[in-house]
Formats: C-alpha cells, structure tokens, sequence
C-alpha cells in the first residue's frame, strides 16, 4: 500500500485531527509533520490535514479516558519536539495505547513507545532549562521582553510558567526561530504566530541592571576552580546569544 | 560607595557557600514564586550553577576565622547593604530572571543578634512587598532562639553551617566557633518545622522553612577523614533531618600556620564525598557501610558505588528480571530512574541485554554485576582486578585536571585496586 505523510500547521489540533484522519482513512500513514515537507519523496503521498476542534477533542478524550492522562501528556510533550519522525512514532504509539490501554507506558522496550518517551523526556528539559534561562529586559513601555532561541517549540510551557508567577506584570516572550510570541498580562497569555518584532527601545534603567549582573556574574566565579566545560555542559554555547550575562559585548 | 561596587565586593564574600539550590518550596506571591524542583539560571566560570542571588548582607567580621576570607585580620575591601539597596537589587534581578530568589548570609556584625535582626529586615520588607520568590537563609551562631524563628516564618529554607568536621578542628580554625553554638540553631529550626508540619491538619499554618534546611563543612582544611565525614552527615541527616550536606573543598585563602600549605582546592575528594552522598539520600546506604575502618578514604579512582560493589561481591550478581527495587539500586550502572524503569518494562516482557541499554543501564558498569534470566552477558571477562581496572578506566577523571601522567596514574591507580581489594595493608 502506498506510503502516506501527513502535513500539519503543527498545532496540537493540527496532530490530533491527522491522527483521526489516518484511522477513518485507512491510509498507511508513516509519518506526521508539523509544517510543509520540506523535501518530497517521490513514492509517498503527501496529504495536508486541515486542524479541526471537532475531531481534535474526540482523540484527546478517547486518549485521557481509554487510555490515560498521562499518555496524552507524553504525546503532547513529544509532539513539541518536532524530532524528524516523531509524528510516525506518536501515531503508532496511539494505535498501541488503544490496544494495550494504560499499560502502555510500562512498555519500555517498545520503540515507538521509547520515542515518544524520550522525545517529551527532551521537550521537559528545555522547558526547565528556558526557565532558568530566559532573560527579560525592561522596555521603555514598561514591559518585559524575552527572546528565546529553542531546539524544541517550548514556548507554550514556558509562556504558562511565567504567566503563573508573574501576577499583573506585562510581559513578551518572542521564538525568534518560529516567529512565534506569547504576550501575557494579568496572569494569562496568547500566543500569535507569523510574528516579526521591531527592535525594542529599552528602559533607561536597564543597562544599569545587566551591567550589574554581569559584574555579580563575575564576583561569584572562584577562579581556583574555574572549568568553562562543566560550564558548557550545563548551559551550553547556543543559549548565550540571548544571556545577559554572556552575550558578546557588540551584541548588549 | 556605588550599589553595584557593594554587589561585587559582598558577591564574592558569599562565593564560599555551596548553596545555591531553590528547591522543596512551593510559595506564590503577588509576584514570584517558588518552583518545587527548584530552576537554576545560571552556571558561574567555575560551572556551578547560579540560582540564588547570594550575597553577604555585610563583610564586616568580629571573628578572625582561621579559613574564612572575611575574618578581621585580612585585607579585603569592606562593605554593607542597607536593608532597602539589597531589596531593590533582588527585585530588578528576580524581575528579569536573573536568580530565582535570595541567598542571604553575613559576616558577624556588632553581635549575632544584630546581625540576624537586619537580615531579618531585609526578609521582612520583600515579604512585605509581594515578593514571592525563594528566600535561604543562613542562621546566624549564637543569634537568639526567638530571632531564629522569626526568620524561619519568613524563608523557604535556612541553614547553620557546621564548618568543620569536628571540635578539634573548630576549636583550632575557629575559636569563636563552638560546637554547641551551631548546634543550637540547627535544633531550633528543627523543632520549628516539625511543630509546623505537626499542626498541618487542624488549619493551613503559617509554612516555617518549607524547604528544610541544609548546612555546609569544609573539606580539606583539617584532617578528618571521609568516613568521619560520612558519619557525621549520616548523623546529621538522622538527628536534625537535614535536607543536604554541602561539602566544600578547602579552597586556600589565608596562610594560617594551622591550615594546610595546598595550592589547589580538593575538588575531587568533593566530587567524591557528594557521590557518596547521594547513596545515602538515594540510594539506601547507611553512613557507616560506605567505608569501613580498615579503609576510611573514598577511592581515587573508583567511585564509591562501584567500590562498595567490588568489596562485596557476594551481593551479586542480581537478577534483574526478579530483584526488588532496593537490591537494583546496589547495582553500578542502574540509578535511580533506569531501576524504576526496569521495574515497569519487566511487567511487559523479560528483559534482555540490550533492552537494559535501552532502558538507560550503564552496560558497560552493570555487566559485571547482573544477570539476565539467570546468565551474564555473553564474553564477560571476569575478576575483581580486571573489574577495577576496567570500571576505573571509565572514570572521567580529567574534569579535575589531575595532572597525572599516564604512567604514574596506572601505577597509583594499581596500588590503589590492590589496597581495595585487600591485598595491601591500608
């Protein structure tokens, strides 16, 4: 039977509705992606499906109730990861589920099941590691501007964080890569995507504040111990563009 | 004086103190918050990991601390935050995530009790505020029990540190220093927080030290060694139920006759007693099966899971497809999350090697230990030197910049097998 790829805009509803195409179908579907393909095979069919509430919601609560909230946050989480292939593992990997129910998840040895794991297991560290990572600066409006540069597209569990703690604070957190932005104020956010920031004029308080940090930045280092690879192996080189406390002077 | 000369000056005072973890609170402010696991921001030039912005209140000491920095006797700038400079700070800081709270901490200042009623303040005013974010504390020797307290209302987590591993070393180093003056406050957060956890069921309380509290020893300064070291924190674990010993490598700041003539900190004597550490908060060892009398220093080249191992080869081989959860913990190469993971897959289907390497398991280490329905793995070579030598070979050793030479390193490396395996008098 021919080879079937789906394509998506990537969403949640974008992923659950292919999923329900591919069992109503009955197509041999082998992968799902989040965007256009970017090369095409030519012994595989592509075929868009469009995001729909309707049959996103029948997936997610035959997920949450045959199966288990967990299994959906594992697909959810591994969705995100935009790993080559992960759409053909999460797909079967719901097949699986269905069959074997909550079980599922103790099926480690399972390849599918190992992907999705270890895909979401990927999408949790970023999460965690943006958290700790992600510098705001104050702009003349008032608002505290972030961007971020991710492996995964974590801008959603990281927007839901902040909105959390923040309270009232207004606040921009911009994907540079996905053009994407989450604006929040008064603890809930939006998220628009397509979105191409303007250069941000900056508080006039602001300079002051990461010159500070970086002079702190500096103190608190014991240079008897100095070891820039244990440095890099926690935060490594690709997060410093966007660090107040790393990022090349010409760049502040 | 400008902020930032004073932020420079008291941030290199409090680089001492391991400190910095955020975790074990939960607390929501009008802005801020704690997060359970506790978020690191940054990682230091030294590569250890910035939470907590931490900071002396001031460096002013009335000690002279044979060890400390801060003691009267040595030359360093001197500095003081008002109570509202090192509130704004935290504030600008936490607002563009830069730190996930306040590491607070002081030299003596006047008094103890002084000293803890403006950091008192300080909690006070962010408190007051709306600031949500982590708060640890350090308890002030010698403070009052009641200002103590006070402080734990208003901090996720505080901690007294014990300094040195013994009396003798205490007296010796720090002679203003006593036993019991640690002890005291350590004992009161303690009561503190189970008099809070005991009064949880009748009506929310108000939460004291939420995230428990910790302390610190420095390692290398004084003589103990690292089975006294072990001993004490498994006591202290025990008797206080501490949350975490630091261990801080001896780093030379001063030229007191009594402290050791080194030029490099002890890290991996550090890196060693941490490991050790970790099997006893994770892994079910007790403190005193760690080491023995008869060899009472952590191996070199070896790290202390797999030498505990090799001692006691007749806990092995386990197998893994049958073994409960506390007997897979005992195995080199199976941590926490792999022998969880085996636990689930084995319900599915009888493992195997390679679904072991799958699951996480270090093969490499493992091997020598496990069985597979009842078989090891195919071409294991076998014995305990070879054992030694092949999982010391995998030891990353030069994170430390041992220096060693390849030849002297295999020979010390031999001595060192031959005294663990008890082939040597230690």
């Amino acid at each position: 039977m021919t080879e079937v790829i789906y394509m998506t805009d990537g969403s949640l509803e974008g992923l659950f509705a292919a999923v329900h195409e591919a069992y109503y179908s009955g197509e041999n579907v082998v992968d799902i992606l989040p965007g256009p393909a970017q090369m095409q095979n030519y012994l595989v069919q592509y075929k868009s499906i469009a995001a729909d509430g309707e049959k996103s919601d029948r997936v997610y609560s035959a997920l949450n109730k045959k199966v288990s909230y967990e299994a959906f946050e594992y697909v959810r989480d591994a969705w995100l990861s935009e790993l080559p292939g992960i759409g053909g593992h999460i797909l079967s990997y719901i097949r699986l589920a269905f069959r074997l129910g909550r079980k599922i998840d103790d099926f480690l040895t399972n390849a599918d099941v190992a992907a999705v794991h270890a895909a979401s297991y990927k999408v949790g560290a970023e999460t965690h590691r943006m958290l700790g990572l992600l510098r705001f600066e104050l702009t003349a409006d008032g608002i505290y501007f972030a961007k971020i540069d991710t492996d995964h597209n974590v801008i959603v569990p990281i927007a839901e964080h902040f909105a959390q703690r923040l309270g009232d604070r207004s606040f921009v957190i911009y994907d540079t890569k996905r053009k994407l932005a989450a604006l929040a104020k008064n603890g809930e956010y939006a998220l628009y995507s397509g979105v191409d920031m303007p250069e941000m004029q900056l508080h006039p308080e602001e300079m002051q504040f990461a010159d500070m940090w970086r002079r702190y930045f500096d103190a608190i280092a014991i240079k008897e111990r100095t070891n820039p690879k244990l440095q890099r192996a926690f935060m490594p080189k690709r997060y410093w563009k966007n660090l107040t406390e790393k990022k090349p002077p010409a760049t502040r | 004086m400008e902020l930032y000369e004073k932020l420079e000056i008291l941030g290199a005072a409090a680089k001492y103190d391991a400190s910095c973890s955020s975790s074990g609170s939960n607390r929501q402010g009008k802005v801020g918050s704690a997060a359970l696991p506790g978020i690191c921001h940054s990682w230091a030039n030294d590569g250890r990991c910035i939470s907590l912005l931490k900071v002396l209140l001031s460096n002013k000491c009335i000690y002279n601390c044979a060890y400390c920095k801060n003691s009267t006797d040595s030359d360093v700038p001197r500095a003081e935050f008002a109570p509202e400079e090192l509130v704004k700070i935290t504030e600008s800081f936490y607002a563009r995530n830069y730190i996930e709270g306040l590491f607070l901490s002081s030299a003596v200042t006047r008094n103890p009790d002084y000293t803890m009623e403006r950091m008192l303040e300080v909690m006070r005013l962010l408190r007051q505020r709306g600031f949500g974010g982590y708060i640890h504390c350090k308890a002030i020797p010698g403070a009052s029990d009641d200002l103590v307290r006070q402080c734990g209302f208003l901090a996720d987590r505080m901690s007294v540190n014990i300094e040195l591993p013994s009396q003798s070393s205490l007296q010796l180093l720090a002679p203003k220093k006593s036993k019991l003056d640690i002890l005291n406050p350590m004992g009161v957060i303690r009561n503190a927080i189970t008099e809070a956890r005991d009064k949880k069921s009748i009506h929310a309380p108000e939460p004291f030290v939420p995230a428990g509290q910790s302390t610190q020893m420095i390692v290398g300064a004084s003589p103990e060694t690292d089975r006294q070291i072990l001993l004490l924190s498994g006591a202290l674990y025990r008797n206080y139920e501490l949350k975490r010993v630091y261990y801080s490598a001896y780093v030379p700041v001063t030229n007191h006759p009594a402290l050791p003539g080194i030029t490099k900190p002890p890290l991996l004597r550090e890196h060693r007693l941490y490991q050790a550490d970790w099997l006893m908060r994770f892994y079910n060892f007790s403190s005193d099966e760690i080491l023995d009398e008869r060899l009472p220093m952590l191996d070199e080249y070896l790290d202390p899971k797999c030498a505990w191992a090799l001692r006691h080869m007749e806990y092995f081989p386990v197998e893994v497809n049958r073994a409960p959860l506390n007997t897979l913990l005992r195995v080199p190469g199976i941590g926490n999350i792999s022998a969880r993971r085996i636990l689930s897959a084995r319900r599915m289907a009888k493992l195997t090697f390679s679904d072991l390497k799958a699951l996480g398991v270090v093969l490499k280490r493992a091997a020598y230990f496990i069985t597979c329905s009842g078989k090891y793995e195919p071409q294991l070579k076998m014995s305990p030197a070879y054992v030694y030598r092949a999982l010391s070979a995998q030891e990353k050793l030069p994170v430390f910049d041992a220096g060693i030479q390849t030849s002297m390193f295999d020979e010390a490396r031999e001595l060192s097998a031959m005294r663990l395996l008890g082939r040597l008098q230690a």
